[in-house]
């Protein structure tokens, strides 16, 4: 530990000379197992590594740690909190999700376009990123954010026209969709805490994660999202 | 086909045209069982056995070539066919651009050595070794074959002992025997 402190203060430049290749053959004997990450993780304390301070000094030195290398192709050396898993278990896992919550606050149709939107999104950012403890929550959030772009994207409400186009449009769809008009009608933050815990049966805290606010707050705006919606049903 | 199955294929040919999809499988269907065959832009990178975990075979791509694996069937079209017409018996020389970043040193000299025996043809572990550069090292030759992550396509199962024993296979012997067999060679 005393050992990894010292090192901190060192220039980074000096930082991975010693230790380095040991750490390297660990890495690619059996990575991604969560034995060897804690194993690594050990090592970073004992060893040789650079971790930029700022990341190093903000969640503590085991769980953040990165280490960071001059040889091409070996940018990351110590593990993530958990490996990434391969981006097709996301879709197999929460695909289903993310178009229910994105079905409920854009509506069907559109749902479509910001389910590719968000899954691409993802996927670009996937490979940098830093904690794989909660994939669901982190694509909740993007689809999230998908929609509120779509909504200011129309930026307004529908206008009634006389003669209404022809659009192609899905399978008509389970018989409660009236009552998910309604939930689309609903303010942004209200449709969306609405739609996380009714379409995706998330916990009050990950809806708060998902809308980035406090739990409370995600409380409040599922009551009151629910609130409306009995009026207007009844 | 389910809307979201509909969805999902999409993605894949999004991902695909922006230069998203860095590793894409399918599995596909053999008379062994059902092999998993992964490529990236360059070629076939890995094919993994029937009896190996797919699962296990995906993680590692992720973790050796990069996390950004999605199933997209419709980029190992080609890969299929081929496979289907040398199970048949009517290929006998693939014709697929082979990836090669999961082999380095010895053991990748010695897997692009195994990948240039002809069909119909076997050597011995020795051979392997010396084509590698290293004719003593017959073991590591070995390991070589036993690590090769484009089986088939590759054809480990070419490389027999020098006194004409099977030596091993990933796959299991039955199927290394149903191989040469097919092949003519046992």
């Amino acid at each position: 530990m005393s050992d990894a402190k010292g090192l901190l203060q060192r220039p980074s430049h000096k930082l991975f000379d010693i230790g380095h290749a040991a750490t390297l053959k660990i890495h690619a004997q059996r990575p991604g197992r969560k034995e060897m990450q804690v194993a690594l993780s050990e090592r970073l304390l004992d060893h040789e590594c650079e971790m930029p301070p700022a990341t190093q000094l903000r969640d503590g030195l085991s769980e953040r740690a990165t280490c960071i290398s001059h040889r091409p192709g070996l940018t990351r050396l110590i593990p993530r909190v958990t490996a990434l898993p391969p981006f097709q278990r996301l879709l197999d896992e929460h695909a289903t999700d993310v178009m229910g919550v994105l079905r409920g606050a854009v509506g069907r149709v559109d749902a479509e376009d910001c389910f590719q939107e968000t899954f691409l999104a993802a996927l670009r950012a996937y490979p940098r990123l830093d904690d794989a403890r909660n994939l669901r929550g982190w694509l909740l959030t993007i689809a999230h954010r998908k929609a509120i772009d779509h909504h200011r994207a129309n930026g307004r409400r529908p206008v009634p026209v006389a003669e209404v186009a022809e659009v192609a449009v899905e399978d008509p769809g389970p018989a409660d969709d009236g009552v998910w008009e309604l939930v689309g009608a609903l303010p942004p933050k209200q449709r969306a805490a609405v739609a996380l815990r009714y379409a995706c049966d998330l916990p009050h805290a990950e809806i708060a994660a998902a809308l980035g606010c406090s739990p409370e707050a995600a409380r409040r705006s599922l009551h009151e999202g629910m609130k409306r919606l009995r009026k207007e049903l009844t | 086909m389910t809307a979201i199955d509909e969805s999902l294929r999409r993605l894949a040919e999004h991902a695909d045209s922006e230069g998203l999809l860095d590793v894409a499988y399918a599995n596909v269907d053999s008379p062994y069982g059902t092999l998993l065959v992964a490529t990236t832009p360059r070629g076939i990178v890995r094919l993994s056995l029937p009896n190996y975990d797919p699962e296990e075979a995906l993680e590692e791509l992720a973790e050796k070539v990069s996390p950004r694996v999605l199933e997209a069937p419709a980029r190992l079209e080609r890969a299929r066919r081929e496979l289907d017409l040398y199970f048949e018996g009517k290929l006998s020389e693939f014709d697929l651009p082979v990836d090669w970043r999961l082999t380095t040193g010895f053991r990748g000299r010695v897997q692009r050595a195994i990948a240039r025996i002809p069909y119909g043809r076997t050597r011995t572990y020795t051979e392997m070794a010396r084509s590698a550069g290293n004719e003593r090292a017959v073991r590591a030759a070995g390991t070589a074959c036993g690590s090769n992550p484009i089986p088939i396509v590759v054809p480990c199962h070419r490389v027999l002992r020098s006194g004409g024993g099977l030596g091993g296979y990933g796959g299991g012997l039955p199927m290394k025997e149903a191989l040469l067999k097919m092949e003519g060679i046992l």
